[in-house]
């Protein structure tokens, strides 16, 4: 009679994305030259199961306010994108993980705008909760 | 006598039956729940954008049978035979929860005046649940 019941073990906890580990990238603020390559690194973790992740760039040369890191970063005036720098990149992480630790090489483009831009990183877990956290990044010359 | 012994026990396992397998199932479609915050429409929520420009949107959603598409729809106020932007994201697929955050971009030749915002998840159940905001194109 219990046997139909899962509920007890439901998973309500949302993954959790830690930029505080060594060498963790991009921080907030980080100020990174066009042309050059972003070592991403962060620390995922979850109460169950980790399920995947993406990354995702945009410009923010209007200044919207995503950043989900505290303080202030310092912004070049606002200006109408030309050329803007997009790039959206999906990754799955093994099953039945924790704790996973993501690294990639992102090639910066030398072509595009430089100026402000949002680097954000979304996180889902096996059961398909989310969590996304947004990093103020500053491309320059 | 056995007749109606043997009718008891079929009555009785069929009750029981009944019972033991009438607990919660998810698949009810009453106790699906969306939810959806819209925290930003317009840069700073100003509820403007500029034609040529991008359209800051931002949205908490919650789904409990799982997301399966959100829907953006932009149409003219009162004149129907201007040209609607519709954008369907897949990308939520699966997700219980998002921090939905999209640049949408609006033509430079999008005609300008005020627009209605449709905003629509559909979960994996098909129930969906829309929330509407005004839209001032410039």
């Amino acid at each position: 009679m219990t046997g139909c019941s899962n509920d007890n073990d439901k998973d309500t906890t949302k993954p959790e994305i830690d930029m505080t580990i060594s060498e963790a990238f991009p921080t907030s603020c980080a100020n990174i030259q066009k042309g050059s390559t972003i070592y991403f690194k962060a620390l995922f973790k979850d109460n169950q199961a980790l399920g995947a992740y993406s990354i995702d760039i945009h410009n923010n040369f209007n200044h919207h306010n995503h950043d989900t890191e505290t303080g202030n970063c310092d912004f070049d005036p606002e200006k109408t994108p030309i050329n803007p720098w997009t790039e959206i990149l999906t990754f799955s992480i093994p099953a039945n993980t924790q704790e996973f630790v993501a690294v990639h090489s992102i090639n910066i483009p030398d072509d595009i705008d430089s100026g402000d831009y949002h680097f954000m990183i979304q996180l889902t877990d096996a059961q398909g909760w989310a969590t996304m956290k947004g990093i103020s990044i500053k491309i320059i010359d | 006598m056995n007749k109606y012994i043997s009718k008891i026990a079929v009555v009785t396992a069929f009750v029981s039956f009944s019972f033991f397998t009438s607990c919660n199932s998810d698949d009810d479609n009453a106790q699906d729940t969306i939810t959806i915050n819209l925290t930003e429409v317009g840069s700073g929520n100003s509820g403007v954008v500029s034609a040529g420009n991008d359209l800051h949107l931002e949205a908490e959603i919650y789904a409990s049978a799982k997301i399966a598409t959100i829907e953006v729809e932009l149409h003219h106020e009162t004149d129907a035979s201007t040209p609607e932007i519709h954008l369907v994201y897949t990308e939520y697929a699966g997700f219980l929860n998002a921090d939905f955050h999209k640049h949408i971009d609006i033509p430079a030749h999008q005609p300008t005046g005020n627009y209605h915002l449709h905003f629509t998840v559909t979960d994996n159940q098909g129930n969906s649940s829309t929330v509407e905001h005004d839209l001032e194109i410039e």
